[in-house]
């Protein structure tokens, strides 16, 4: 029988995944990509692009804990 | 064309990190985050990080890395079919190699080659052992450096900024290859560029104030004494007219940014040479400013303000070899003159001896200051800085000599303000500023604040500053004379009997001395007649101590006048 998910626990499986992303590599990669290692148009680009995706998996970490947290204190059935 | 410069070390490592963060982004994307809908969403984030990363970014690297661009470099293939380039050693000398044969005409028109050229040049500037190699293999600094200024020059002209900053991006990246290197190897490397060129590279040298102030001095020079070759920066009509890109317009507003030690530095320099200061720039101001920073007297001491200015000043009186109707050509020196001068008139008195001039000397300086009605003009309208110097050089010593002396300039300066052919309302204001200075003999007196306060009131209630009650004088140079020196040895017999009142050496309702009649037909004569009348009355006679004390003080400056007065003639 499934486990029944309760606000409580969604929010503890949020906090989980948001502590995830906040730990995975892809945030600072982008600074091995910068002028010191190449340079040119490509190179900007790798940089740039790298550099977009660490802030949108920032920013959706952030979400996942602000959603963790009002979820808490939503009044339990 | 060059599209990419990496290093391979730094790109290997990348690649390394590119496949770790791929691993995990996988981990979490298998992993979910639960039902909520929020975990979708981020779980869709990190799938899009994941395919662009492992479809775009990692191959790129990988395939970089995988090729080899050195040997597509090092077989003669041209700058600009390289797509890749390696920035090791070898890829340095690879690429200094091929710059020395590269066509610049291509080079310097492609300004999205320009910026990754000096992308380039940012990286070798970057690491030691990548800048040796560069400057062990690159061996055409003058026709890279020379080639990108011509350019500069037209785009310039042109309004186009971008390439102009494209442009100075790779002097940067030039300059800070250069940097590190053996400041005789420097040396070397900018004595092969044009002036012009040089100076755009030095500018990102970084030098310290001193440096900078001599490398500006050998390059400016150099350009002044350039003659027309096919290798100019400038047409020979440029040259003809002095219009040719200069390293002036460049070095000067970096002169005057790194300080007063600097500009006193060029200044200095240029004493031997004073074109280079005042014929190089297109922008006079450039130079007035540079003469003026170098010698304010919150920057110079006296003599140090006279070892700069008397040769700037010598070189005016010999009758500026400017070529006049050209773009250098300083029209506006009278009025340079009078702003440097201004702070410095007192060491111009002929019984001063601060910067060690001989009488001659002095008196032609004198007769320069005086020679033009626009420089008279400034220096009234300088007044405040006048007096204000003549009020510190006054009150840093008190002996009698300095009475004299000060009685001395003040003749001088009279003869110069009147007799100069300023207009009338710039007479008015002479006047104004003779009457103020004059009031300086007050400082020749230890006074107590008060004492100082009443004698100034008295005298101002007399009419003694007024400048409008005296008509003649002001067109006079003699009457002024009188007016002024009356004035302050009016001033100073005031100050000397007040005090004697405040130290109770005089009784307190003993008579003050007599005030000039600003209505008597000879002021000074009267005034004198006066006088001695007061001094009779004195304890001790007009034989006495007292009367000597006064007599000395009001006689230094009644009659130290006419040698000052000598000299503007």
């Amino acid at each position: 029988m499934p486990e029944q998910t309760t606000p409580t626990s969604q929010a503890a499986e949020l906090r989980r995944l948001a502590t995830r992303l906040q730990h995975l590599r892809l945030l600072t990669v982008h600074r091995l990509a910068g002028g010191d290692t190449w340079v040119g148009p490509p190179a900007q680009a790798c940089h740039d692009a790298l550099r977009r995706h660490a802030m949108l998996v920032v920013n959706q970490a952030e979400h996942l804990l602000a959603v963790a947290r009002r979820l808490e204190w939503e009044p339990q059935p | 064309m060059t599209v990419l410069g990496y290093d391979p070390a730094q790109l290997a490592r990348l690649h390394l990190h590119l496949r770790a963060t791929l691993g995990e982004l996988q981990q979490v994307a298998q992993a979910g985050g639960g039902t909520h809908p929020a975990a979708a969403d981020a779980i869709a984030t990190v799938r899009r990080a994941l395919r662009d990363i492992e479809n775009v970014w990692r191959p790129l690297v990988h395939r970089v890395l995988s090729d080899d661009p050195l040997r597509v470099r090092g077989d003669g293939t041209d700058l600009f079919d390289t797509p890749v380039i390696r920035l090791d050693a070898a890829g340095v000398r690879a690429l200094a190699q091929m710059l020395g044969t590269a066509n610049l005409d291509e080079l310097t028109s492609d300004p999205a080659e320009l910026r990754v050229l000096a992308a380039e040049l940012e990286l070798i500037a970057g690491d030691p052992t990548r800048r040796a190699t560069f400057a062990r293999h690159f061996h055409e600094w003058a026709r890279l450096a020379d080639a990108l200024a011509t350019t500069r020059m037209f785009r310039e002209a042109d309004g186009d900024t971008a390439d102009v900053a494209a442009i100075d991006a790779v002097l940067a990246g030039l300059a800070h290859a250069l940097q590190g290197s053996d400041l005789s190897d420097t040396l070397t490397v900018l004595d092969e560029l044009q002036p012009y060129s040089a100076a755009l590279v030095v500018q990102y040298l970084q030098l310290d104030p001193l440096a900078l102030a001599e490398m500006a001095d050998t390059l400016v020079l150099r350009w002044c004494d350039e003659p027309w070759t096919e290798d100019s920066i400038g047409s020979p009509s440029q040259f003809a007219d002095r219009s040719h890109p200069s390293p002036a317009d460049v070095l000067f507003p970096l002169l005057l940014a790194a300080g007063p030690e600097a500009a006193e530095r060029y200044v200095s320099l240029a004493g031997a040479h004073p074109q280079s200061l005042f014929a190089a720039s297109t922008d006079p101001a450039l130079a007035h400013q540079l003469m003026l920073t170098a010698t304010d007297p919150a920057n110079v001491p006296v003599a140090t303000a006279g070892r700069l200015l008397v040769p700037l000043l010598d070189w005016f009186r010999d009758g500026y070899p400017g070529v006049e109707g050209t773009a250098v050509y300083d029209a506006s020196w009278p009025l340079l003159l009078a702003d440097a001068i201004a702070p410095w008139t007192m060491q111009l008195g002929p019984l001063n001896h601060d910067w060690q001039l001989t009488a001659d000397h002095q008196r032609d300086l004198v007769a320069l200051l005086a020679h033009d009605g626009a420089t008279i003009q400034r220096l009234i309208e300088r007044a405040d800085v006048v007096r204000s110097r003549v009020v510190a050089g006054v009150t840093a010593g008190n002996a009698a000599g300095d009475l004299d002396e000060f009685a001395a300039y003040l003749g001088m300066l009279t003869q110069v303000i009147v007799e100069g052919r300023a207009d009338e309302a710039s007479r008015e204001r002479g006047w104004s500023m003779l009457l103020g200075v004059a009031g300086v003999g007050l400082a020749f007196v230890p006074m107590t604040v008060a004492a100082s306060v009443f004698v100034n009131t008295a005298l101002v209630g007399a009419g003694m500053f007024d400048p409008t009650d005296v008509a003649g004088a002001r067109h006079d140079a003699e009457a002024a004379k009188e007016h002024v020196l009356t004035v302050a040895a009016a001033s100073v017999a005031a100050a000397v009997h007040q005090q004697w009142l405040a130290d109770g050496v005089l009784p307190g309702d003993f008579p003050a001395p007599p005030l000039p009649d600003p209505t008597a037909a000879h002021l000074g004569v009267a005034f004198r007649d006066e006088f001695d009348t007061w001094l009779t009355t004195l304890p001790g006679g007009d034989e006495g101590t007292m009367a000597d004390h006064i007599d000395r003080m009001v006689s230094a400056l009644m009659n130290g006048a006419d040698a000052g007065a000598a000299v503007v003639r």
